[in-house]
This record gives structure tokens, C-alpha cells and sequence, in this order.
């Protein structure tokens, strides 16, 4: 009994996102997410899969507040009302997919300290934690570059730390690998391992979702279909094919091994 | 490269430095513990380039580029404004204009054939704009000439016009490319904001400003997809794809708008645009603009 409760108290006192039956229409009616229920704890890092179309980005816009759907929504215990939106925009940090819409401004300089200069940080510190954001990414050395004059994968890396700047307790990345040769992979790959914080990461690379995320959750048709540890959810061949997923090539070898 | 620090931490600061002959400041990080040992490093801090050929100068340091944007700005309206005001018969002024004009490159270490050549641009445009301006009949000028075909003639007050034209959008260009080549131009944006232009407008420019490149960018992308499959086909059929791109590249402009602004607000923007630096007017601010308007009232104003 007391195992029970200590475990529910655990959970409750230790989840960052929790959605329960959360739904969302588009403007012209169409349904993109029936219903999810999801509950993240803290530290956890969790890959978001799922074929085009299966309301991943919907479901991501929603963790920011960028989007508001019907249903329950909580993060780090904060609704996503219009008063808690500053809180939240501090507390979960969305990298979108494309760098070049997450960076608008002149200069790297200028990119990374666009949200701690919102949250109302002075010179100082606004300076710290852009070079603290920048030395995480191993982008100190192009501070006054701007961002037209980068390689995609040190866009990519830029733009991740444009949120860090902020200080999120959550990271929320959109197809962090999409584009990126396998070098920049590898290394995006090694810094997302080094951060602690509780992210969820949407993406079409198994193989990537295999050595970087502990859980994964398939979304499918606007439903999370499965939910499980990454290296039980990866190596069900039919469940993946059923969602326009492949086995990946590290489940594969697993395989073979084992 | 300058090498003189003046601070002893390993902290993102400011300081000037050259690259390509121009001496110029920057937001810069380099360590300096290491800086024997990884003299490359301190290099690679350095080894910038400026967003667009026309900023070359716009990082340099002078007396003209450590005035306020503001200060700038309204001397520039100022200077326009007079310049459309004079005259055309009165030649002698516009002489003194373009010497005010290259006395201030010269104090702001621009060179003038920088300017020169960067201006010419206008010409096409006023020429084009002007072109039948040379065949209007003028009453206080009632010479004509003749062409030696058809039964047009220049007339002397239709060519008075064009000058008129072309002098005036010249200097009025030449000095707006001095603006923008000792002001950066995130600089003269915040500017624009603190004389309460619209900031609908000032952030317009400064997009303008970061997706210049990149829409250029797409608009090679889909030359080059079109140039990949058109063979042959009749000059319409080509205009009716140009008229497609420039669509599609709407459409493209107007959902990247979407994107960022959904990037812009995940960062905590709440519709102002926040900077760090709020710039404050000094005495030479001052200074500069009495110097400033009388030289300009006295070209206006000077009767021989």
C-alpha cells in the first residue's frame, strides 16, 4: 500500500507535462489531435513519432501555448492561460525545424538573446546567458556572425540555443535531425545526451530516437497508439508498419546480436 | 587585426578590430587565457563578414558613426527636404550640396567613389521615369531641338526637368547611402522606433532586412528547378511561368511570416520589440546638428 501511494506522489509531484483527453480542431474543422493523454516526468526524454500528418507539430504548438485546445493541459503544474503564458514561454523551450524561421535577427548575438531580453534580463545577464547558450552549442566563435553566413547544422545549433538562452525546464525539438549530414547528426546527437533536461523530440529517425530518447509514444491519426520504453515500442515490426513507420536499422542489428 | 583588449575576462565585449581594411566594432568573444596558444582561435573570433556588401563600412568608426541613428536619420529628411526645395535654375547650390555631401564621407572615412558608384542606380529609374519628360513644351524656355527625324523636338525646358530629376534623386541617394554606411542597420531601426515611426514599419525593415538573403535565396532555388525542366516553349509560356513564381513565392514569404512569428512568440514576444542598448544623444550630437543646419540653411537660403 505504501509503495502504491509513495509511487503515485511520485508521479504526481514529479510530472512536467501532463494532457489528459486533449483535443484540437483547425479553424476549417479538421480534427488533429482525438484525444491525448500523456504524462512526462521530469528528466524523461521522450521520442514523439508518427507518420506526416499525425498531429505531431499540433501537438508540440500546444506544449508553448503557441496553440489551445479543448481538454486538460499542465505544465509544471501551469495551465496554458493567457496569464501563465510568460511563465510558460520561459519554462519550455520549442525549437522549430526549420533554423532559418528561428532566426530573424541580424546577428547570432542578437538571435540568442531575443528571448532572455523579453523575459526582462539586464546587460549583464542577458550577455551571460547568451555566451552560457552559445558554449553549450560550441557556437562561442560565431557571436557576431549572422546566421546567413552558417552551415545548417551550425543553424540548427544556434537556433537550439536560442531556447537554452531562456533557461527551459523542458525542451520541445521539431525534427531536430531533419537535413543535417551525419556528422552534425552525431554531434547533435552527443549534446542532446549531455543536457538534462526533460525534452520531447519529434522525429522520422528511429535510429536517432533509439540511442538519444528512453520512452517513445507513436502518434497516429490525431491518438497516441503506443506508449512504451523506446527499445520494447521500436523492435514491434507490425506496430510500426501498421503507422507508416519502419523498423530502424539499430533494432535490426539488435536483432542479429541478440 | 587590432590587438589592444581592454578588458581581462572571457566575457562577450565589444571592440574594434579590421578585416578587408576596414576598422569596425562588434559584439566579439574570444579567450584570452589561450590566446598564444590558439592565436588561430582569435582569428576564427574575427573571421566575420558583414551581412551585405553594402554594410562595408557601416561597422567602421568615425565621428559621423558615433552619432545617435536619430541624429542621422533627421538630417537626412533634412537634407533631402532642402535639396527638393532648391531651385533647379540655381546649379551653383547643388555644387555646394555635393561638396557638403563629400566633406562628410571624408569625415566619416567613406570613401565618395563608394558612394558615387552605389548611386548610379538611380539613374535607370529617373531616366526611365523621365524619358518623356524631354519633349514637354516650357513657356519660360521655349527653345527647342530639333532631332533630325519625325517632328519631335527636345524642348530646352523639358531637358531643365530631367536635370531637375535627376540631380536632386541623386544627391538625395548618394546621402542615404552615407545613412546606411555609418549607421548598422539594426541601429537605425531602433532609431526610426524612438522618433515614433510606426513599429509596423521599423519591424518591416528589419525583416526586410534578415530575409532579403533568404528569399533571394528561394527565388534561385525555383530558377533553378524551372531551368531544369523548361526547353523551349514561346516567350508567353515563359512569362506565364515568371507570373507563377512570383505566386508561389508570395504564398512561400506568407507562411515563412507564419513560422517566425510562431519562433518570435515561443521566445516570449509580446508585440514590442525589445534591444539592449537604448542609445542617448551626446554633445557632439549637439553640435552636429547646428553645424548641420546652418550649413544647410546657408546653401538653401544664400542669395548672390
Amino acid at each position: 500500500m505504501d509503495t502504491v501511494l509513495h509511487t503515485v506522489l511520485d508521479t504526481v509531484l514529479h510530472t512536467v507535462i501532463q494532457a489528459v483527453g486533449l483535443t484540437y480542431r483547425y479553424p476549417d474543422g479538421t480534427a488533429a489531435l482525438k484525444g491525448i493523454d500523456l504524462a512526462v516526468r521530469e528528466g524523461e526524454r521522450v521520442a514523439l513519432l508518427g507518420p506526416n500528418g499525425a498531429g505531431k507539430s499540433t501537438f508540440l504548438m500546444h506544449l508553448n501555448g503557441t496553440l489551445r485546445g479543448e481538454g486538460e493541459l499542465l505544465l509544471d503544474g501551469l495551465a496554458p492561460t493567457k496569464q501563465n503564458l510568460k511563465k510558460i514561454r520561459g519554462l519550455v523551450g520549442l525549437v522549430f525545424q526549420d533554423p532559418d524561421d528561428q532566426l530573424f535577427l541580424t546577428t547570432v548575438f542578437d538571435d540568442v538573446a531575443f528571448g532572455p531580453i523579453n523575459q526582462g534580463l539586464n546587460e549583464a545577464e542577458v550577455a551571460a546567458h547568451v555566451k552560457d547558450a552559445l558554449e553549450v552549442v560550441d557556437m562561442l566563435w560565431a557571436t557576431s556572425r549572422s546566421a546567413h553566413h552558417l552551415s545548417f547544422g551550425e543553424k540548427k545549433r544556434v537556433a537550439l540555443a536560442t531556447v537554452l538562452s531562456m533557461n527551459p525546464k523542458i525542451l520541445v525539438l521539431d525534427e531536430p535531425t531533419s537535413n543535417l549530414d551525419p556528422r552534425a547528426r552525431k554531434r547533435l546527437e552527443t549534446l542532446i545526451l549531455e543536457l538534462g533536461h526533460t525534452m520531447i523530440i519529434a522525429t522520422h529517425n528511429l535510429d536517432f530516437a533509439w540511442r538519444t530518447c528512453d520512452r517513445s509514444v507513436i502518434l497516429s491519426g490525431g491518438k497516441i497508439v503506443a506508449d512504451a520504453p523506446t527499445r520494447e515500442l521500436l523492435v514491434d515490426r507490425e506496430l510500426l508498419e501498421a503507422h507508416g513507420l519502419e523498423l530502424p536499422l539499430s533494432a535490426e542489428l539488435e536483432g542479429l546480436r541478440g | 587585426m587590432d590587438s589592444q583588449h581592454t578588458h581581462d575576462d572571457n566575457e562577450i565585449h565589444f571592440h574594434d578590430h579590421a578585416h578587408g581594411a576596414v576598422t569596425h566594432r562588434h559584439a566579439h568573444y574570444h579567450q584570452h587565457a589561450h590566446e598564444k596558444a590558439a592565436d588561430k582561435k582569435l582569428q576564427e573570433a574575427h573571421r566575420h563578414t558583414h551581412t551585405y556588401s553594402f554594410e562595408l563600412y557601416a561597422y567602421a568608426d568615425s565621428p559621423i558613426h558615433r552619432l545617435d541613428a536619430r541624429t542621422k536619420t533627421i538630417a537626412l529628411v533634412a537634407l533631402i527636404l532642402a535639396v527638393v526645395l532648391t531651385p533647379a535654375a540655381e546649379v551653383w547650390r547643388f555644387g555646394l550640396y555635393f561638396t557638403a555631401i563629400t566633406l562628410l564621407y571624408m569625415i566619416a572615412g567613406v570613401p565618395i567613389t563608394f558612394g558615387v558608384k552605389r548611386s548610379l542606380i538611380v539613374l535607370p529609374f529617373v531616366l526611365f521615369a523621365g524619358a518623356l519628360l524631354v519633349f514637354m513644351p516650357d513657356k519660360p524656355h521655349p527653345e527647342t531641338y530639333n532631332l533630325g527625324f519625325a517632328r519631335y523636338s527636345i524642348t530646352h525646358g523639358g531637358l531643365y526637368t530631367l536635370f531637375n530629376a535627376l540631380i536632386k534623386s541623386w544627391l538625395s541617394v548618394l546621402t542615404t547611402i552615407l545613412l546606411y554606411s555609418t549607421t548598422p542597420f539594426p541601429k537605425f531601426v531602433k532609431g526610426l522606433e524612438l522618433i515614433r515611426v510606426p513599429q509596423v514599419l521599423t519591424m518591416l525593415f528589419s525583416f526586410l532586412y534578415r530575409f532579403m538573403w533568404v528569399l533571394t535565396s528561394e527565388v534561385k532555388t525555383m530558377m533553378r528547378a524551372r531551368d531544369a525542366r523548361a526547353f523551349g516553349g514561346g516567350r508567353i509560356w515563359h512569362l506565364k511561368i515568371i507570373g507563377q513564381m512570383v505566386g508561389s513565392l508570395f504564398i512561400r514569404s506568407y507562411e515563412r511570416a507564419e513560422r517566425v512569428y510562431a519562433a518570435m512568440s515561443a521566445r516570449g514576444y509580446d508585440g514590442t520589440i525589445k534591444t539592449l542598448e537604448v542609445p542617448a544623444f551626446a554633445a557632439r550630437d549637439a553640435v552636429f546638428t547646428v553645424l548641420f543646419f546652418v550649413t544647410l540653411s546657408i546653401i538653401l537660403f544664400w542669395r548672390l
